[in-house]
C-alpha cells in the first residue's frame, strides 16, 4: 500500500493566519447549505408519503403531550377482588400448599368480624388433581366457608396480578393483545380476558405455570413476538403468579 | 447450554444492533467535537483526528445499516416501527459521512479554505444532529414514547 493512501497530507501550520470567509463566501455556502437542507426535506416527505411513515416532525409533535406510562405501582387494582389482602394472618396461618382451580366463586362480603374477607373467599374445587388439594391446614378458621374452600398460596408481591403482572402485560404484550389490536384473540389488559384464554384455549392453569401456555411462551423468548423479550424478573413474576393460583389480586 | 445454542443465539435471537449504533452516535459527536476545537484552536492534530473519526463513523454507519436490517426482520419480522424513515434517515448519514471524509481526504485544506469553512463544519453538526435522531427512533421503539 502506497503511503499517500493513508497520509493525510502534509503538515500544515495554521497557528499564524486562518482567513475568515468573507461575506460572499459566507453567503454563498449558507445559500447551498439551506438548498441542501431543501432538497434532502423535500426527498424526505417525498419517502414518508410514498412509504406511509411518520415524518420525524409528526413524531416530536406526538412525543410532546404524551405523559409517560405509569408506573407498575401506581396501577390500581382491579375491580373486586375475591382474595384477602396479602398480609391477611388467617391466609398466611391456614394454607401452606398452593392450591389449583381454575374457576373462582365470591360471595358478599359481610364486613361483619375483622376476619371476613377471608372466610368469605371460597373457590370452586373443579380441578381434580393433587395439586388441587390443600394439604395441610395449621390452623383451622372459624368461619365454615373459608375451612371447606380458601385461595390459592401465600400471595407475595410476585404473584399479583394487578400490582406485577397487569403492568407487564400492559407494557410489553399490549401493543398485540390488547385494545385495538388482539391477535389470536387474546387480550391480555384485563383478568377476565386473560382467564379466558386465546383463540386455541386458556392460556394459564391456575398452580401450573409447568403447563400454562402463558408461561411457555415467555419462558421460551416465543413471546413477545415482536421488540425486546421480557427480563427474568418479569418472567418470574408471571410465573410466580400462576403457580400461586392465578388470583385476581 | 451447548454450543449450537450459543451460535443460535448470537445469529438468530440476540439483537445487535442495539449494541452496534453506539458506534456512530459516539463517533459523529467526537468528530463534531474535534472539528470545532480545531477551527478553534487551529489544531492540525485535531482536525485530522476528526478526519479520522468521521471516517470511521461511515464505516459504522453501514455496519449498524445491516444489523439493523437483520433485526428489524429477526426480532420484528419487518414491522418494526419508524423502520423506513430510520432507513432513510440512515442512508442520509451515511452518505453525508462518506460525502465529507472523501472530500477531506481529497483536499486536506477544506477547513482552513474560507470558501468551505462553514460547510465542512456544517456537515459535522448535521452528521452528529442525523445520529441522535436515529438514537432517538431507536429508543422509541425500545421503551416506547
Amino acid at each position: 500500500m502506497k503511503r499517500s493512501w493513508w497520509k493525510t497530507g502534509p503538515s500544515m501550520k495554521h497557528t499564524q493566519s486562518v482567513l475568515r470567509p468573507s461575506g460572499g463566501q459566507l453567503l454563498r455556502q449558507l445559500a447551498l447549505l439551506g438548498l441542501i437542507l431543501l432538497i434532502w426535506g423535500g426527498l424526505l416527505m417525498l419517502f414518508s408519503s410514498a412509504t406511509g411513515a411518520p415524518s420525524p416532525a409528526s413524531v416530536a409533535a406526538v412525543d410532546a403531550p404524551t405523559p409517560t406510562p405509569p408506573a407498575p405501582t401506581s396501577v390500581p387494582p382491579t375491580a373486586p377482588t375475591n382474595t384477602p389482602p396479602a398480609t391477611s394472618p388467617a391466609i398466611a396461618s391456614t394454607l401452606t400448599t398452593p392450591v389449583a382451580t381454575s374457576t373462582q366463586v365470591a360471595t358478599p362480603m359481610t364486613a361483619s368480624s375483622p376476619t371476613a374477607p377471608a372466610a368469605t373467599v371460597t373457590r370452586a374445587a373443579t380441578s381434580t388433581s393433587a395439586a388441587a388439594t390443600p394439604t395441610t391446614q395449621a390452623v383451622p378458621i372459624e368461619t365454615p366457608a373459608a375451612t371447606a374452600t380458601a385461595p390459592a398460596a401465600e400471595p407475595t408481591a410476585g404473584s399479583s396480578f394487578s400490582g406485577a403482572v397487569l403492568p407487564i402485560f400492559k407494557q410489553v404484550c399490549g401493543k398485540c393483545h390488547g385494545g385495538e389490536k388482539v391477535e389470536e384473540g387474546l387480550n391480555l389488559l384485563s383478568y377476565a380476558d386473560v382467564m379466558r384464554g386465546s383463540d386455541n384455549g386458556p392460556i394459564v392453569v391456575p398452580g401450573d405455570a409447568a403447563n400454562s401456555l402463558l408461561a411457555q411462551q415467555v419462558e421460551s423468548g416465543e413471546m413477545p413476538k415482536r421488540g425486546p423479550k421480557l427480563l427474568p424478573k418479569q418472567i418470574q413474576a408471571i410465573v410466580e403468579w400462576i403457580n400461586a393460583g392465578a388470583p385476581n389480586n | 447450554m451447548d454450543i449450537s445454542q450459543i451460535i443460535n443465539a448470537v445469529i438468530n435471537i440476540h439483537p445487535w444492533h442495539t449494541m452496534v449504533v453506539h458506534f456512530p452516535i459516539g463517533l459523529t459527536a467526537a468528530g463534531f467535537l474535534f472539528i470545532l476545537l480545531a477551527r478553534w484552536r487551529r489544531n492540525e492534530s485535531l482536525e485530522h483526528a476528526a478526519f479520522y473519526v468521521i471516517t470511521l463513523a461511515a464505516i459504522s454507519t453501514i455496519v449498524a445499516a445491516v444489523t439493523g436490517i437483520r433485526d428489524n426482520q429477526v426480532r420484528f419480522e419487518g414491522t418494526a416501527p419508524f423502520a423506513t424513515v430510520k432507513i432513510f434517515l440512515g442512508m442520509t448519514l451515511f452518505l453525508l459521512t462518506t460525502v465529507m471524509a472523501v472530500t477531506r481526504w481529497r483536499r486536506r485544506e477544506v477547513l482552513w479554505s474560507p470558501a468551505t469553512t462553514v460547510l465542512y463544519l456544517a456537515g459535522f453538526a448535521a452528521s452528529f444532529l442525523l445520529a441522535i435522531t436515529l438514537g432517538f427512533f431507536g429508543g422509541v421503539i425500545l421503551y416506547g414514547i
